[in-house]
């Protein structure tokens, strides 16, 4: 057991800590991260970094004190000591956290790691004002294989994320944090994608002016080409689908020349009045193409707007989490544990008879 | 990921359901303080105008000439909590509204239970009890009442012959401590806490000041900020308006005269649980009085204390609490914290 109020106690020396004041600055560790990462790039060698923070740290300096902090973090430090290789990690303290660089290690020595220094940090006894204090950690682990931490500033990014994470989670756990897409971001891209498929059903994306004689002009009427299939209406779904609506109307043009040449007609005012027909119903099916894409955007720009203030609500304070994660109870070790339970027993027995009166009243009423 | 589903989890609340002030403490770290008091705009014009539905403690008094304003814990317990009219509802209501405060302060998460115990006054009436518990069930799982001098000492530690002194703004709670749960005859409730001292205040600033014009928030602002027993401090001088223009007055006497007022029921209560207390264990008790809640802020009150307990019964050493805002409050915590699973279940 620590006592706060004892003279304070140096941690033992050791490969990188020796003491709080000992650890590599920032601006060393940035210098030796480049050639680590660089060698472990190099060499196809893992690395992982584990972020460790002491959960409601300003609390307990609050309460306890600047000394009790520095007495926590180095019994940190010091314990990391104890569960780590000699002379194969690098670490440096960042604000109130210590973040360890640990090159040829990989996910599963990581995780075992990390559950080392939570279960020893748990087991970690302070005493301060005459009571009993246990602390717990958070820690976050980032790996070089990983593109988005396969570089110093993106492991700090990334395991910051992680411990932030973890700390408005109740503290207390690891977490291997990964940037997660939010529902807004799957919406816009649904959205966006399912606009972008609708423009690239329309012919050339460029609805209008697609839809001319030129663009789609028939077959010359010498060619002997085999009789297509009579002309359908093609449904909008259809079009949307898989064929464009060029090829579409190309297909009903062709099969209509085709028809006119195996009759012989060649009545040209009748052929323009069907060519004109098909174009007119061509021209209503890019009409309601365009009036949905514009239905959809206009959706997407609302969607847009309500997901943007609904994130803004989402700063709307969720609480903070309790240390607990199940009920406490006495401690059998806890001073006067036994008169203590009494009381509670007391205390709870008065309480059952209060909420038999209530329920007795209610039933009554 | 091995601890990260690790999700949900329980959130211990200690209150301190004052009358003037309800405390939170809660396992999450957060504590936090707000004012008993309750307003409801009065209309359509108010509400649009506040932008809220319900206002709470400071913000309360400061609008409520614009509100339906209710001090739910007067006297430190439910006004009228056994009685049906419609106005008795509203002030169930505030109650209601001022415990859902209370929690909302201690910021829960959603996906944790709540379970929370709430210091009541030593004597509270089973209606008082009821009422506490009908309006502390609508936000929280599980829910229990104890003694708020008792939670005070459990608090501290000091469960053996320890007496407690706990001066709220409705009432003084009195609690013998003897290593087991104080029983009704260890437990003494008294009127004479700061409502009534601010009453004191006003009668004396009346009838040596006649022309001073004031209101009750403002003779709890200055007792507030100048209560002293002390005999040799500073001169209090205030501004009063007299005819709506600010007039200094020399009000030293009459505050101390009124907070030296309580001192003499305080330690007649505790010469009667002294008195009846074991006799071999009277002098340690006596000499371990624990000075508790808001009042004890009063400078000097402690030494004023023990020196009447001196005249009256020969002896006595009262210790002010470091935390008298929140003493009642963590107390409860800590009682939350302590007590074993399968009684939270059976109360939730």
């Amino acid at each position: 057991m620590r006592d706060f109020a004892a003279p304070h106690t140096r941690m033992p020396t050791a490969n990188f800590t020796g003491s709080q004041e000992a650890l590599f600055s920032p601006v060393q560790v940035r210098a030796l991260m480049a050639a680590e990462f660089e060698r472990a790039r190099r060499y196809g060698e893992p690395l992982a970094g584990l972020l460790i923070g002491v959960d409601r740290l300003g609390q307990l300096t609050d309460f306890y004190g600047y000394e009790a902090k520095s007495e926590i973090l180095e019994a940190i430090a010091e314990l990391m000591n104890e569960n780590l290789r000699a002379g194969d990690f690098l670490g440096c303290r960042i604000e109130d956290s210590l973040l360890l660089i640990l090159p040829y290690t990989g996910r599963d020595g990581a995780r075992a790691l990390a559950r080392r220094i939570l279960s020893g940090a748990r087991a970690l006894v302070f005493e301060g004002g005459g009571r009993t204090l246990r602390i717990s950690v958070s820690i976050s682990a980032a790996y070089s294989d990983n593109p988005s931490s396969n570089h110093f500033s993106g492991l700090l990014e990334v395991t910051g994320n992680g411990l932030r994470a973890a700390t408005e989670d109740g503290g207390d756990r690891f977490i291997e944090w990964k940037p997660v897409e939010s529902d807004f971001d799957r919406l816009r891209r649904d959205l966006e994608d399912r606009i972008q498929s609708l423009r690239s059903d329309l012919p050339g994306g460029a609805p209008r002016e697609t839809a001319n004689m030129q663009d789609i002009a028939p077959a010359p009427l010498a060619a002997a080409a085999p009789v297509p299939p009579a002309a359908e209406e093609v449904p909008v779904a259809e079009a949307e689908s898989s064929a464009s609506l060029e090829l579409s109307l190309s297909a009903k043009l062709r099969s209509l020349l085709d028809a006119q040449a195996a009759e012989g007609q060649e009545d040209s005012a009748a052929l323009q009045g069907k060519i004109q027909e098909l174009l007119t119903q061509h021209n209503r099916q890019i009409d309601v193409l365009e009036r949905r894409i514009s239905k959809l955007t206009r959706n997407l720009e609302l969607t847009e707007d309500e997901l943007k203030r609904m994130s803004l609500l989402k700063d709307v304070d969720v609480g903070v989490a309790s240390i607990y994660r199940d009920v406490q109870g006495l401690n059998a070790d806890a001073e006067s544990a036994e008169a203590k339970k009494h009381m509670m027993a007391n205390i709870f027995e008065a309480n059952m008879e209060l909420q038999t009166q209530i329920n007795e009243r209610a039933r009554k009423d | 990921m091995s601890d990260a589903d690790k999700k949900e989890g329980v959130l211990y609340i200690g209150i301190d359901l004052g009358t003037s002030r309800t405390s939170v403490s809660a396992s999450n770290g957060v504590r936090e303080t707000v004012g008993s008091y309750v307003g409801y705009p009065k209309d359509v014009v108010s509400q649009k105008l506040l932008k809220k539905d319900v206002l709470f403690g400071d913000e309360a008094v400061e609008k409520r000439l614009s509100l339906r304003f209710y001090r739910p814990l007067e006297h430190g317990v439910l006004k009228n909590s056994n009685a049906d009219d419609k106005s008795d509802n509203e002030i169930q209501r505030a109650a209601e509204d001022l415990l859902k405060e209370a929690i909302r302060l201690a910021k829960p998460r959603k996906d944790e239970l709540v379970y929370a115990v709430i210091g009541a006054p030593a004597q509270a009436s089973i209606h008082n009890k009821e009422a506490i518990v009908r309006a502390a069930r609508q936000t929280v799982d599980s829910v229990m009442l104890c003694s708020e001098p008792f939670a005070v000492a459990y608090g501290l530690e000091m469960l053996d012959d320890v007496l407690v002194i706990d001066i709220g703004a409705g009432t003084v709670d009195l609690c013998r401590m003897h290593g087991t749960m104080p029983e009704d005859t260890d437990q003494i409730t008294l009127t004479s806490a700061g409502d009534f001292v601010d009453e004191r205040i006003s009668e004396n600033i009346r009838t040596s000041f006649p022309e001073a014009q004031f209101s009750v928030q403002m003779i709890k602002a200055i007792k507030e900020r100048h209560a002293t027993v002390a005999t040799d401090t500073e001169r209090i001088r205030v501004d009063l308006p007299v005819k709506g223009k600010p007039t200094s007055f020399d009000i030293t006497d009459e505050l101390r005269n009124a907070c030296r007022d309580m001192i003499p029921p305080i330690v007649e209560g505790l010469g009667k649980l002294v008195a009846t207390f074991d006799p071999e264990f009277q002098e340690r008790l006596k000499n371990r009085v624990l000075l508790a809640g808001g009042g004890s802020q009063i400078r000097e009150l402690d030494s004023a204390i023990e020196e009447y307990m001196h005249q009256e019964l020969g002896g006595g050493k009262v210790i002010r609490i470091e935390e008298a805002i929140y003493g009642g409050a963590n107390g409860a915590l800590k009682i939350a914290h302590d007590m074993p699973a399968e009684y939270w279940e059976k109360l939730s």
